[in-house]
């Protein structure tokens, strides 16, 4: 059991997962999201496959916009 | 002065915060749904020279929140009218339109007379050529964005902290995000973010407060949230760390 905070909110998962499958859990499209680990450090793309979630990880999924 | 009582009686701003406000010279890019919210409350509050980019006209499907509009002015320029509307308001400051696109052969020039800028562009290309001038001139520029019930406001100052690709290293690839004719977007929206990028621009100009720099504030519509993310300078960013040369980074951009 992990447990994280993802965009500002608690969640559990039974295990740790790759960036992708959090991405995919929530329905976004890895195309359109950075995402940032305990504030500091960004995920590149190519490692969303590989990039382990682990116990007590502050995750940030930012959407790209360019709306105005 | 009377026009500026109001504000002049704030603690950190007075007589002489409002001669800085008269004197400062911001550039606002995109007068759309941010930029209508934007060109507003900084003419209103007396910033003395006002740049006004772009390129586009007035659409039926702009009213439901570009303000600075009306039934009247379909089929006109934006600048045209935004000029005329801004000078009505305050007819003391200087307005100077731009009615083109920025590219990276026109916008050097234009960004060197001004201090600050806001983007409130409506597509990636003129976001990231807009953060890639502001890192080679040292400026800084107040971001705004919006996505469906959502938006974003952060400060660039690279003096200070990281750019926009330090967050945001390369734009999405084309066609995956959605512009606000695609997602939509609700009017007020488009004034809740533009009224906290001018509030961010006073800020800077007044040397007041804590200006969002590497920091991004999100707005939730629906979940009446509102949320900071930190971010830092990226050591490996290839905008604002990048060792080589005072040329425009020859980025991803396209030349509209």
């Amino acid at each position: 059991m992990i447990k994280v905070i993802i965009n500002g909110e608690n969640h559990e998962f039974k295990q740790e997962l790759t960036v992708l499958e959090l991405i995919q859990y929530f329905n976004l499209n890895p195309y359109r999201i950075v995402v940032q680990i305990n504030d500091n450090d960004i995920v590149e793309k190519e490692d969303f496959k590989e990039y382990k979630i682990k116990d007590k990880h502050k995750v940030e999924l930012i959407k790209f916009m360019a709306g105005g | 002065m009377e026009r500026y009582s109001r504000q002049i009686i704030l603690p950190g701003i007075g007589k002489e915060g409002q001669e800085r406000i008269l004197k400062s010279k911001v550039l606002v890019v995109g007068l759309g749904g941010l930029g209508s919210s934007v060109a507003y409350y900084l003419a209103a509050a007396g910033i003395g020279m006002l740049g006004i980019v772009d390129y586009d006209f007035v659409d039926i499907t702009n009213l439901n929140r570009q303000i600075l509009y009306k039934e009247e002015d379909l089929g006109k320029s934006k600048t045209e009218i935004a000029k005329d509307e801004l000078k009505r308001l305050n007819s003391e400051i200087k307005i100077i339109p731009y009615h083109l696109r920025l590219t990276k052969e026109n916008i050097g020039e234009i960004f060197k007379k001004y201090d600050i800028i806001v983007d409130c562009s409506d597509n990636f290309d003129t976001r990231y050529l807009i953060n890639d001038i502001a890192v080679l001139f040292s400026k800084p520029f107040v971001h705004g964005a919006l996505l469906g019930y959502e938006g974003h406001v952060t400060t660039i100052d690279v003096k200070k902290g990281p750019c926009y690709r330090c967050l945001f290293k390369e734009p999405p690839p084309s066609g995956t995000t959605p512009c606000c004719r695609e997602a939509g977007v609700l009017g007020a929206l488009a004034g809740v973010v533009g009224s906290i990028q001018s509030l961010e621009v006073f800020k800077l100009v007044l040397g007041i407060g804590n200006p969002l720099v590497g920091e991004l504030l999100t707005f939730d519509v629906l979940k009446s949230s509102f949320r900071k993310i930190n971010f830092i300078k990226n050591k490996n960013c290839i905008a604002c760390c990048k060792k080589e040369s005072n040329n425009l980074f020859e980025g991803n951009y396209i030349d509209a």
